[in-house]
């Protein structure tokens, strides 16, 4: 089952992919424009895409018994806590914001006990906001702390 | 040749300053760590290491970036050895034998034979590096638009049949590289395409977000949401490190075997590391008067491919320096670091940056030296390495990740394509794809535009007259037979297989 949504959304990536290359002119062989490329690209996708999603439908795929065999509740709760920290970055700040991730991800990964985990995420957030604000001068967002 | 000497002793005088053996020595011991740490790639290692190279100057980042990616090959055989588990791809091979021998109490005998077959290799390799890059770079500054669009597609190709297990999956990702290479400004009309209304976009995809998305997340998710192997990490004392007498003659023609296998393989497109050194164990089982001690802990199953990985990491660097085209991601990431710091490698880059060009390949000789010290007698603290665990570093390595492709721009969107192509390669890489292709196709997309383009205008829009054009038209031609093979193969198969049901 696994393999057959795989193929099949990157059957509808490149199928959407192409749909969009339309758009811009292709030109001639002569004259190529800026959908040249991508229209060609796109064409070769979707029939490369189709073929292995066929092939998988009709169960002859090489992945077919092949299972994600991950936590999966430890897998969406990472890719939460991710996207919550891309959307908190700016507002509550680097320091903060990073502190708060790498704790909750060290929970997910099971670190055992409180101060282990906090204080690794403290140290490191403290450390990479020195390299990256104070010595590489990147404009970090300060947040609700500074 | 006399030039290549005299040029060649320049390069020491400018590797020789401190800033640049100090980062020679950050390169080489992160490659090494890298090397060590399963969980992450080389790749990975030097896109996170991008960001923080932006402070440095153009000489010193590129030599610690080359360092992370020789320095890497050293690394990978420490863990291979003594825990059973390789650091990185080219050092699998290495398991079979090497840890064999680290149950039979020799695991220094092992590291020191693998370290030293290392260090032979490379240094050859370079020597191969020093005398090829310039010929084939004077070479390359006759070839126009269509031999670059020819080159860059036999190389895709090529990368397409030698990477993961499927070809036609191979293939897919080399066009989805290509699809992601087309979002932002066109580089000949400027017109901006596939952006769909996102302003950040317009720029394209950073190659060093999506070498840390498709290498750093996607190994970050395996390692913290998928059961691991416990790790017993074995010691190894300085005094233990000294092979026998006959476990060192047994391993000089293996060593130089791989080495001159490991450099012709380099050469191709393509994991060339982990290729090498399957060759090489291949090669040395069929030699061997023993063949039935291999996988029993066979000293030639460890110097044969621990030389040849080595030997293909210096000739993958001759069609970068040289051509201006990577083959295979680490040497995409290199490029990026060049680019990053103003240099494009090619066919000018000798004439006109040569302090970049010869400072590179002399700190690459002097880094070999430095790998050779820090690998053997410092092998146990780079064993007791592996004893962190892996769920407190594995979420340090990902706030790297974030802040380096926040730094990379200072852009929220380029954190959102981090996490999204992320999520993308980690599934997908679970159903057979490999990311290699996709990463390669993306660097390779604007030369293949380019080179079609005007390819097209020179041919006066005949693809019959590209096809015929001396060097490009040969190169294309072995090309399209390579694909014919690629795409028919399959397709055999299926009807094959629907007419036995």
């Amino acid at each position: 089952m696994g393999e057959k949504i795989v193929n099949g959304f990157l059957l509808l990536l490149s199928l959407f992919y192409t749909i969009n290359a339309r758009q811009y002119s292709f030109g001639s062989p002569t004259a190529p424009r800026t959908g040249f490329l991508p229209q060609l690209v796109g064409y070769c996708a979707v029939a490369v895409s189709a073929y292995l999603f066929i092939q998988s439908l009709g169960g002859k795929g090489d992945a077919k018994y092949v299972k994600l065999g991950c936590d999966g509740r430890r897998l969406v709760g990472m890719i939460a806590v991710m996207a919550a920290y891309i959307l908190v970055f700016k507002s509550i700040g680097y320091l903060l914001s990073t502190v708060i991730l790498l704790f909750i991800i060290m929970k997910i990964g099971r670190v055992k006990g409180w101060k282990v985990p906090l204080a690794v995420s403290v140290i490191t957030s403290g450390c990479f906001y020195l390299i990256f604000k104070v010595f590489l001068s990147v404009p970090l967002p300060a947040g609700i702390l500074f | 040749m006399l030039d290549t000497f005299q040029a060649l002793f320049q390069g020491f005088a400018v590797s020789f300053s401190l800033q640049n053996i100090l980062a020679c020595i950050a390169g080489v011991m992160v490659g090494t760590l890298t090397g060590v740490l399963p969980g992450i790639g080389v790749t990975g290692a030097m896109a996170l290491l991008l960001p923080l190279s932006y402070g440095m100057d153009a000489i010193p980042a590129t030599i610690m970036f080359a360092g992370i990616y020789y320095g890497a090959m050293y690394g990978g055989s420490t863990t291979s050895i003594l825990v059973n588990l390789p650091g990185e791809a080219a050092s699998v091979i290495t398991c079979l034998d090497g840890n064999q021998m680290a149950k039979k109490g020799r695991a220094g005998a092992a590291l020191s034979i693998a370290a030293i077959g290392s260090f032979i290799a490379g240094t050859l390799g370079l020597i191969g590096l020093t005398f090829c890059a310039p010929v084939l770079s004077r070479a390359a500054l006759r070839f126009g638009p269509p031999e670059y669009f020819a080159i860059s597609i036999l190389g895709l190709v090529l990368l397409t049949n030698l990477t993961g297990q499927n070809a036609v999956k191979s293939f897919l990702m080399v066009l989805v590289g290509l699809m992601l290479s087309t979002v932002g400004v066109d580089s000949i009309a400027g017109i901006t395409r596939m952006t769909f209304g996102v302003p950040s976009l317009m720029r394209g995809f950073e190659f060093g977000v999506v070498a840390m998305a498709v290498f750093g997340i996607n190994d970050l998710f395996k390692t913290l949401v998928e059961p691991q192997e416990e790790r017993v990490v074995g010691r190894v004392k300085f005094k233990e490190l000294y092979p026998t007498k006959q476990e060192f003659q047994r391993s000089v023609g293996p060593i130089f075997r791989g080495t001159f296998l490991g450099f012709l393989i380099g050469l191709m497109p393509g994991p060339a590391g982990t290729l090498a050194s399957f060759s090489s164990y291949s090669v040395e089982k069929k030699l061997s008067k023993h063949p039935e001690e291999f996988g029993q802990g066979a000293i030639e199953g460890v110097a044969g491919p621990e030389s040849a990985n080595n030997a293909a990491s210096s000739a993958a660097m001759i069609p970068l320096l040289s051509l201006g085209l990577p083959f295979a991601p680490p040497a995409a990431m290199l490029l990026t670091g060049f680019i990053v710091h103003g240099i494009t490698p090619g066919p000018t880059l000798i004439n006109q940056h040569p302090d970049v060009f010869w400072g590179l390949v002399a700190s690459m000789y002097i880094g070999n030296v430095f790998l050779i010290i820090i690998n053997l007698p410092f092998v146990g603290v780079w064993a007791s390495m592996l004893r962190t665990p892996a769920n407190i570093l594995m979420p340090i390595v990902m706030v790297i990740t974030f802040t380096g492709a926040f730094a990379t721009n200072n852009s929220i969107t380029d954190m959102v394509v981090l996490l999204v192509l992320g999520i993308f390669a980690y599934f997908i890489s679970k159903y057979g794809y490999s990311m290699a292709p996709l990463a390669v196709g993306i660097v390779l997309g604007t030369t293949i535009e380019k080179g079609l383009i005007q390819g097209m205008i020179i041919c006066h829009g005949s693809v019959w007259e590209l096809l015929t054009r001396p060097l490009s038209g040969a190169i294309l031609w072995i090309a399209l037979l390579l694909l014919a093979v690629t795409v028919f193969k399959p397709i055999k198969k299926l009807l094959a297989n629907s007419k036995e049901d």
